[in-house]
């Protein structure tokens, strides 16, 4: 005895239900900002970029008194804050390397004119099935050293522009997220 | 009479199915909205945990007797000079100190120690996930990142530097978006 096509199609709808369920899943990373502060993910990026753009510096300060300046443009709503972490990351810095900071001979100048992060968000699906979503954060930074001697002459430019990459990627919108270090693909 | 029966079968699991339907579409999503509410318990909750396991292993023994002054780095918001994150920072660190037998000095210039944190972290990160109908989980992160450097005042030199990392999660599901919320912390 064949069965009814109408019965038969509701023999294989079970089956068919969690793979619909699982296609109209959803997986969002969720930054708001500004009220929640700058996400841990950001402060991360923008943290290893400094350091990254640290190591292109040339100028040696052992045995010299450097005055240190720093001038920034990023930072949410002042740059204060950065200034003050890029000082303090310039001084360890420079006493690592056998220098004394504080008001003397020498005088470094330190801009930031680009510190600061892009989210792009990717979404690929067919026909209202999302297949594949995925959030990358790219910290760009640009710094710039200028470093002057007792009499006022530069002594040394440096330039030095890392930035910081992470991507976050979900499949189907609930497997995941999977991080990947977008410079290390 | 068999396929009759058997169709009025069908038809009440239907009408099981659709009804389970209709309850899959409704929603529980937590909310946030800021500024008027200020920031959310999970978001102040995960890193102040994740600064205490990061702090678990921090010690101050080496400078029992001697004044420290404090000074806190991050890249946190603020609208003022020192932003919350920093305050709340310096004052743990602080108590730390303290409790390990360390004084505070009342001004940088009376210090024998220098301590500069700078947070490389201080803050959350969260994950909303909808397996529509089955569970909704909401995932907030604490992470804390800190690089500690100690000086000595007189000679500007560095005495020690140390890293220290804690992280903390706060897990929140729903299932068929009508029974919940199941809280997990680690």
């Amino acid at each position: 005895m064949t069965t009814h096509p109408f019965l038969r199609g509701i023999q294989i709808f079970p089956l068919l239900l969690p793979f619909l369920a699982l296609l109209c899943s959803c997986a969002t990373v969720d930054y708001l900002p500004p009220e929640q502060g700058t996400s841990a993910e950001l402060q991360s990026i923008l943290a290893q970029s400094l350091e990254e753009n640290l190591k292109e510096i040339g100028f040696d300060p052992a045995g010299k008194t450097v005055d240190i300046q720093v001038r920034a443009l990023g930072g949410h709503q002042t740059p204060l804050g950065l200034e003050r972490y890029v000082k303090s990351l310039f001084q360890e810095w420079a006493v690592q390397r056998g220098a004394i900071v504080g008001p003397g001979e020498w005088r470094m100048e330190v801009f930031l004119p680009v510190l600061g992060t892009t989210a792009t968000q990717r979404n690929l699906s067919y026909r209202n099935v999302p297949l594949y979503y995925s959030e990358r954060f790219r910290a760009s930074g640009r710094l710039v050293v200028i470093v002057k001697d007792g009499e006022g002459r530069t002594a040394g430019v440096w330039q030095a522009g890392k930035g910081g990459d992470l991507a976050d990627i979900y499949l189907m919108r609930i497997f995941g997220p999977f991080d990947v270090p977008v410079g290390n693909r | 009479m068999e396929k009759r029966k058997k169709a009025s079968q069908t038809f009440r699991g239907m009408s099981i199915l659709l009804m389970i339907l209709l309850l899959a579409t409704s929603c529980a999503t937590k909310r946030y909205w800021g500024p008027s509410m200020g920031r959310s318990a999970d978001s102040q909750s995960t890193p102040a945990d994740a600064l205490q396991k990061a702090l678990k292993s921090a010690s101050f023994e080496a400078y029992k007797g001697k004044s420290l002054w404090i000074d806190v780095y991050t890249l946190t918001d603020r609208t003022g000079k020192e932003s919350a994150e920093e305050r709340f920072l310096r004052s743990w660190m602080a108590e730390k100190a303290v409790s390990q037998g360390s004084r505070m000095a009342r001004s940088k210039a009376e210090a024998d120690i220098l301590l500069d944190v700078k947070a490389r972290v201080f803050g959350v990160h969260q994950t909303r996930r909808d397996f529509i109908p089955l569970v909704y989980m909401e995932s907030t992160q604490g992470v804390v990142d800190l690089h500690l450097a100690f000086y000595e005042r007189e000679s500007g030199k560095i005495l020690r530097t140390e890293d220290l990392k804690g992280e903390a999660r706060y897990l929140e599901y729903y299932i068929l978006y009508m029974i919940g919320p199941f809280k997990s912390v680690d």
